[in-house]
């Protein structure tokens, strides 16, 4: 069960070839101790969740990350911003490595790269009003503009960005549905002008409207801001609608990666070949059911 | 294209209905103010088919599957239509009887397996719950029933998986268990509410398989979702619910191959299309939602309903 | 905006019994307390040996008492001190430890319990420990023998109280911000690189606050029931003052002859920590923007 890796990984916007990538990712590894097998008196033996995970994301690139559950996903995006530090291997931003940055480069590092929560519920405060929570990014660092100096004029704008209107500021969090509540999650991530979004199954239990409307308003903001984007999900027509490339994790493993075009069209690996064919395509067929895919 | 599977229900099996609902009209009444919720609503679920009700969150789907199973909240009111259960006009029925078909005539398999099991109790125990509480069953004829259960949902192990408690299943396993459970007196009416929302796509192939093999025995079910993929590959025929309204129902060919309403056409451009990689995904256009909240409007007024 | 949401804020109390009925009843101790001097019918210390165990004018007939004689609304002791006097004097005493004892208790344990559940580790453990040993103490037995240790008096009340209960505070918001803490927000608001302090402060604290009000309330019953028990024991204030306690435990000793010694007090503390926490409960529902669904 090899790691196939495409070598031409693509996703760059014309003319920053160049430069450093946004993000490079090498060999990351990352186990956590497994508190269920642990011995009454000794430490918890570890448990590896993620195991020789690579990839490059372009400024401006988009790329999804697909696996179920159990396979690390929603650790690699911790990882990535560095919430839950990989044991093995580097991540450099734009050229250095995040490991080496101190506490002040390490916020920067996070504004720059937001990670932005599935919700439910526990995404935001619920006790606090979503104009406050929009604008607390922009509090927190003192880049409030000058004049609005509680940030609910910044909120309203980040709420228009996101296609919700500026009076939703008012509101707290249950007042709003599910994909309403998401986009505030990522307009506050936007307040501070991110170079990338780590969404991590932002459209998760949502329903056919709202997850359209959040990869509408992804694609909007890659071509207006050109914001790059790892998208993680379990969802492959999501992921194949929105992103260049793609890589494929099972059980902390990378089984495939590259070009999501070339992946999707020709899969290589069987696991890709079984999520490709568990897909209910909106099409009548009988048959589908009993079809069983090596 | 329908080939295989004859939909119309008019001369295939003995159709028939497991669950009739004609013109149910349905308000909440709560500190002095009626909110309609279900507005005329009309469906009906044959023995050994799989109907699916439609439509997005807040759209009166969970609140039919409720009225279904006599689970409608305390300040809900039936003002108008009929709900026939097995033959059985339940449209007013007080707590009591619902009792007497609740898991024996009518069962549910809700969404999210961990919050529909006890987390303190095994499986087995939760199972032979069921059982007892039915058909009486007790001590070695309820175990020897609940392996025959997990068997029939294709668990692989059986008797050690009676031993655990739900958090060490995983999420397809548990759904598979309160399938089994659901399936356990063998209902004429099985109502999924968001089965295979939570799960993988891998293990959600393996439980939709297992809810049409189940429907071939002879049950009716009626599957609340807003996948139309799932709704393609599943069902027989469905029904498109917004606003408490059936916008539209008919045979999944029919209405897939011809959507007549315009929302049914605009919740199928919403659905991402794995095989058309150039397909954008168009949002449900905001003046489709406010023409039909209009007209929602227009038959409250109608009613005669105090808005 | 704000304004109107203020005045829909007043109409939502006013329209919530518990509110109403709590309010009410603690208006009423605050009104009796800070008036005592103007209230009071009588000097509570005043003895009257000869008119001592008069029936409460209240419950008797008018026709039985003399025209010119003073009227005992609520009757008067074994010493013939006025019944009604006391309690209102005791009001005083009961609002003044419930108050103080119960924000101190809040105080220190809400603190400690905070520092415990956010920074885990050995600040948890130390904290941990401190209160498992701590609780493992009889309360009333401990509260008696630190007032018997350090002496009576109004603020050795108030001491034994805190010193005692800080450790249910504490075990409540340990618990509390542990859970809030492990939610995405509070995830969120650390990685923009906001302190500790801060996050605890203006992220946890607002969820924590529904728990407090209620907890606040709780603990001012308790207050004034360990106050009344310490004074049953004669371990609070000087004998001299009027205290709920005071007069249930020299009432005990009447109960054949004059029962409303005993039961009087007792009825109004009843009715104190039950209006306490009805305001307690009525206001984290109308506060609470969670529950406002």
């Amino acid at each position: 069960m090899s790691a196939s890796t495409d070598a031409s990984v693509t996703g760059s916007t014309a003319g920053m070839a160049a430069s450093a990538p946004l993000l490079q990712v090498q060999a990351l590894g990352l186990s956590l101790p497994d508190m269920a097998k642990k011995p009454f008196f000794s430490a918890a033996p570890m448990r590896r969740i993620l195991r020789d995970v690579s990839f490059t994301l372009q400024a401006g690139g988009t790329l999804g990350v697909i696996g179920e559950s159990g396979s690390g996903k929603s650790t690699l995006a911790r990882a990535l911003t560095m919430l839950m530090p990989p044991q093995e291997g580097t991540i450099e931003f734009q050229g250095r490595a995040v490991r080496d940055f101190d506490a002040a480069a390490m916020v920067d590092y996070r504004t720059q790269v937001q990670l932005v929560f599935q919700d439910p519920m526990s995404a935001l405060n619920p006790r606090r009003r979503v104009r406050d929570i929009v604008s607390q990014p922009l509090r927190a660092l003192g880049r409030l503009p000058r004049g609005d100096s509680d940030g609910t004029r910044a909120a309203g704008q980040l709420l228009e960005r996101v296609g919700l209107s500026a009076q939703l500021g008012e509101r707290y969090p249950h007042a709003l549905s599910g994909g309403q509540r998401q986009r505030v999650g990522i307009a506050r991530a936007l307040a501070l002008q991110p170079l990338a979004l780590i969404a991590d199954e932002i459209t998760s239990g949502l329903d056919v409207s709202a997850q359209a409307r959040i990869v509408a308003l992804l694609e909007e903001l890659r071509r207006d801001s050109g914001l790059a984007l790892v998208f993680i999900s379990h969802d492959l027509s999501l992921v194949r609608s929105l992103c260049d490339d793609v890589l494929i994790l099972r059980q902390g493993e990378v089984v495939e990666q590259g070009d999501a075009a070339a992946i999707f069209a020709r899969p290589r690996h069987a696991y890709t070949r079984q999520l490709l064919d568990a897909i209910p395509l909106p099409e009548p067929d009988p048959l589908w059911l009993e079809r069983e895919v090596a | 294209m329908s080939q295989g599977l004859s939909i119309t229900d008019a001369t295939t099996t003995a159709a028939v209905p497991v669950l009739q609902i004609d013109d149910l009209h349905v308000e909440i009444r709560q500190a002095g103010r009626v909110t309609p919720i279900l507005r005329g609503v009309k469906l009906s679920v044959s023995a050994g088919r799989i109907h699916a009700l439609v439509g997005e969150s807040g759209g009166g789907k969970s609140m039919v599957a409720k009225a279904a199973t006599g689970l409608l909240p305390e300040s809900a009111v039936t003002t108008r239509g009929r709900i026939v259960l097995a033959g059985q006009d339940v449209t007013r029925w007080d707590e009591p009887r619902w009792r007497t078909l609740r898991g024996r005539t009518v069962s549910m398999v809700l969404q999210d397996p961990l919050t529909a099991l006890n987390p303190v109790r095994r499986i087995g125990a939760q199972m032979a719950d069921v059982l007892r509480l039915h058909q009486g069953l007790r001590g070695a004829a309820a175990d020897a029933e609940n392996l025959r259960l997990l068997d029939q949902v294709q668990v692989r192990d059986p008797a050690q998986v009676l031993r655990q408690y739900p958090h060490q299943l995983s999420g397809g396993m548990r759904q598979r268990v309160v399938i089994a459970m659901a399936w356990a007196c063998r209902p004429q009416l099985i109502i999924c509410d968001e089965p295979t929302t939570a799960l993988d796509v891998t293990v959600q192939k393996q439980v939709l398989r297992l809810i049409h093999r189940l429907a071939g025995e002879g049950q009716g079910v009626l599957m609340v979702t807003h996948d139309l993929g799932v709704v393609a590959k599943l069902c027989h025929s469905l029904s498109v619910i917004h606003g408490g309204r059936i916008l539209e129902s008919g045979s999944v060919s029919d209405v897939f191959a011809q959507p007549q309403h315009a929302y049914t056409r605009a919740l199928l451009a919403a659905t991402p299309r794995f095989d058309r990689p150039g397909h954008t995904l168009v949002p449900v256009d905001d003046a489709l939602i406010a023409q039909l909240d209009d007209e929602t409007r227009a038959y409250d007024r109608q009613q005669g309903v105090a808005a | 905006m704000a304004e109107r949401t203020d005045i829909r804020l007043w109409q939502r109390l006013l329209r919530n019994p518990r509110v109403v009925i709590g309010g009410l009843v603690c208006l009423l101790m605050l009104v009796l307390a800070v008036g005592a001097p103007w209230i009071a019918p009588a000097d509570p210390q005043a003895q009257d040996l000869i008119a001592s165990f008069e029936s409460p004018a209240l419950f008797g007939s008018a026709a039985d008492a003399e025209p010119d004689a003073p009227r005992y609304w609520l009757g008067t002791d074994n010493l013939g001190r006025d019944v009604a006097s006391r309690m209102v004097y005791g009001t005083r005493i009961a609002l003044l430890v419930a108050v103080i004892a119960a924000t101190l208790t809040a105080l220190v344990g809400t603190l400690l319990g905070a520092l415990a559940g956010f920074y885990g580790g050995k600040v948890d453990a130390l904290i941990s420990r401190l209160v498992d040993v701590w609780m493992s103490f009889p309360p009333v037995l401990l509260a008696i023998v630190l007032v018997s240790v350090i002496g009576t008096g109004l603020w050795s009340v108030i001491a034994a109280i805190v010193i005692v209960d800080w450790t249910r505070f504490c075990r409540v918001v340990r618990a509390e911000t542990q859970a809030q803490k492990a939610l995405d927000y509070v995830t969120s608001a650390r990685m923009l690189g906001l302190s500790p302090l801060r996050i605890l402060a203006s992220e946890i604290f607002p969820n924590v606050a529904p728990l407090l009000i209620t907890l606040i309330t709780l603990e001012m019953g308790v207050a004034i029931v360990v106050e009344a028990i310490l004074s049953f024991v004669g371990l609070s204030l000087a004998s001299g003052t009027s205290t709920w306690g005071g007069m249930i435990g020299e009432g005990r000793l009447y109960v054949n002859q004059a029962p409303w010694l005993m039961v009087l007090p007792m009825l109004a503390m009843m009715t104190a920590v039950l209006g306490l926490n009805a305001l307690g409960d009525g206001l984290r529902r109308e506060l609470d923007p969670v529950l406002q669904r």
